[in-house]
């Protein structure tokens, strides 16, 4: 039963981390928080979804289909939105954001109206035995291809050139520019690779958690889960994503279903009672 | 330094405003009182997040779970205990919610600024849950009735006795936010947001002043509810947790850190609905969002950065000093 639980807590932490991870490492390098991250990925979802179910495309495309989308989306919003907000306000940024959000949220209501629609598995089959566990192929699939999406991003960070100038934007944006990394540039690489990071949670989480316009809502969970892990790098966004996808599958065990809600919640301010920066975040000194 | 003069046209400007605003409550047909209710109640609630954002920098998305916070406490205060008056029932609530914001606050406030609006709504989310959860106190998922304001045996349920509370609210607020804006708190919070390790230097005790700022954005939540749930009568979660996004709007409309933002916002807000008729209910994310970026982008001080900007044209030009 636990281990069971374990397995479907891996699986909804996987879809966490992906998320956590795609909000840090934009919030690194470019200063942003993307509170349209969850709607970027609806929104490419729904894409996939028309692609897959109303065009009768098969599986690849539709998947290669949303990553692009999202990448354009990323850019667009960059381009048009945040790149006049740069150096401003946070505020004025988590408005711009925001308001990104609830113009996509708008859109998709539009084209796919409020329903809640049943996303084809990408990995069906029967349930897996072994011994007394019990794992659909579905959670094997999301926790094997998360991994799998971390360590392309990890090559991508540390072994491609623009990788290495956004880890240099991220530890000193003056240096870097002063460096020729072209700090403009390399913000748009940013807002891409994150749409398509969101892009991907978003397929891995809709067989699992339905496909509807409300589902851009896990922006918070997953800043929540980077804040428990330590936002101060991607590592962390991704161990707090795990944290907190077991705890919440693993807690309803012991107590009422109706305060499984506040579980996010609650863990965040331990975490940051106990160890403000998070499990593994250092504590940054700010100067002048 | 000499104090500034206030012309003694605008001083019985605001006399009249004033007057007019007290006056529409009798003098307005029922429908168009119950929105001046409405905004009356909006100018409270996005005051506080007015000074929590505007003054002193730091973001909320916790004003919706505050004011469903005060409904409800005031609701269920005033049902079990009917001989409280009203006044003091919107004391408590308000108080309670600052309270809460302390408690929430305070492992926040030492870290960055997204740490406490991550806390904040996780809070708001949080409390939403907990109201449906503790179904004796508060009817759950089925929602309760709110007991209209009363003194003793007096009540004063009707549209127009709640518009002229929140109308005494709305002054007292607006009062008070104009005394905070020149006052040394006021001040605090600003050298805080524009620059807090300078701020710190100077002497400003930086977790202490956002606390400050923080409980009051929390206290007026928390009175906007009461005042709310006289309003609406029946309260349920539901209606709160799609709050967050209108508050926003206001204040950028309105012009983030104006003392007189708010106010501006929420007419705009009240008037926009019913200027675009019905087809705007199922368009009203799609609508609020583009007006919310669009305003960020194109005049981050709201309409009284525009109106700023108008007067202008045709003035003297002056060249501003100081900039770096």
């Amino acid at each position: 039963m636990i281990f069971s639980l374990l397995i479907d807590g891996l699986s909804v932490g996987s879809v966490y981390a992906l998320v956590a991870m795609g909000l840090v490492m934009l919030a690194q390098s470019t200063g942003t928080m993307n509170f349209a991250h969850g709607d970027f990925m609806m929104f490419s979802t729904f894409v996939a979804y028309a692609l897959l179910v109303q065009l009768k495309l098969p599986f690849a495309v539709a998947i290669a289909g949303a990553m692009v989308f999202a990448a354009l989306l990323g850019f667009a919003v960059e381009r048009l939105v945040i790149h006049h907000l740069i150096g401003g306000p946070m505020a004025a940024s988590i408005m711009a954001t925001l308001g990104v959000a609830y113009i996509l949220q708008g859109i998709a209501k539009d084209i796919w109206s409020d329903n809640i629609f049943r996303f084809p598995e990408i990995f069906p089959g029967d349930y897996i035995h072994v011994g007394p566990a019990r794992m659909s192929p579905q959670s094997i699939g999301v926790i094997v291809s998360t991994l799998a999406v971390i360590s392309l991003l990890y090559l991508f960070l540390n072994k491609t050139k623009a990788g290495t100038a956004l880890r240099a934007l991220t530890q000193n944006r003056q240096a870097a520019l002063l460096m020729g990394v072209r700090v403009s540039r390399m913000f748009s690489v940013s807002w891409i690779v994150g749409g398509i990071l969101a892009a991907l949670a978003g397929i891995l989480l809709a067989p699992t958690l339905f496909l509807s316009t409300g589902m851009g809502g896990i922006t918070f969970t997953g800043i929540i889960a980077a804040i428990i892990g330590g936002f101060g790098n991607i590592y962390g966004a991704i161990l707090g994503g795990y944290i907190l996808g077991i705890v919440s599958s693993i807690l309803p065990l012991f107590i009422p279903t109706e305060l499984q809600g506040i579980i996010p919640f609650v863990l965040l301010m331990i975490v940051l009672f106990i160890r403000p920066t998070g499990l593994i975040g250092k504590r940054v000194v700010k100067k002048v | 330094m000499e104090k500034k003069k206030v012309g003694a046209t605008r001083v019985l400007l605001l006399y009249c405003a004033i007057a007019t605003y007290f006056a529409s409550a009798f003098l307005l047909p029922e429908y168009w009182r119950y929105l001046l209710l409405i905004m009356s109640i909006m100018v409270i609630v996005t005051q506080g997040l007015n000074v929590m954002i505007g003054f002193a920098g730091i973001f909320s998305f916790g004003q919706p779970g505050f004011m469903a916070f005060g409904a409800y406490m005031g609701a269920i205060l005033s049902e079990r205990f009917p001989w409280i008056p009203f006044p003091l029932i919107l004391l408590a609530a308000g108080s309670a919610s600052a309270f809460l914001g302390l408690v929430i606050g305070f492992p926040c406030l030492r870290l960055q600024g997204f740490y406490l609006a991550m806390a904040t709504f996780g809070f708001s989310s949080s409390i939403y849950q907990l109201i449906n959860y503790l179904k004796p106190l508060t009817g759950g998922n089925e929602g309760m009735y709110a007991p209209a304001p009363a003194i003793g045996s007096l009540k004063f349920g009707s549209t127009t006795s709640v518009l002229l509370i929140a109308a005494v609210c709305v002054v007292l607020v607006q009062y008070a936010v104009r005394r905070l804006d020149r006052s040394r708190t006021g001040r605090a919070f600003k050298a805080l947001r524009d620059d807090e390790i300078a701020a710190s230097s100077m002497g400003i005790d930086l977790a202490r002043e956002k606390l400050k700022a923080f409980a009051f954005g929390a206290f007026l939540a928390g009175v906007a509810g009461v005042l709310y749930s006289y309003a609406i009568k029946y309260l349920e979660v539901g209606y709160f947790s799609n709050m967050g996004l209108s508050f926003f709007l206001i204040l950028v409309v309105g012009g983030i850190g104006r003392v007189y933002g708010p106010l501006f916002g929420s007419v705009f807000l009240t008037l926009l609905p019913q200027l675009l008729g019905g087809k705007f209910s199922q368009q009203m994310s799609l609508v609020y969002g583009m007006i919310l970026v669009a305003f960020v982008l194109a005049a981050p001080e709201g309409f009284y950065g525009l109106w700023r900007r108008i007067r202008r044209i045709g003035a003297p030009r002056t060249r501003r000093r100081g900039a770096a």
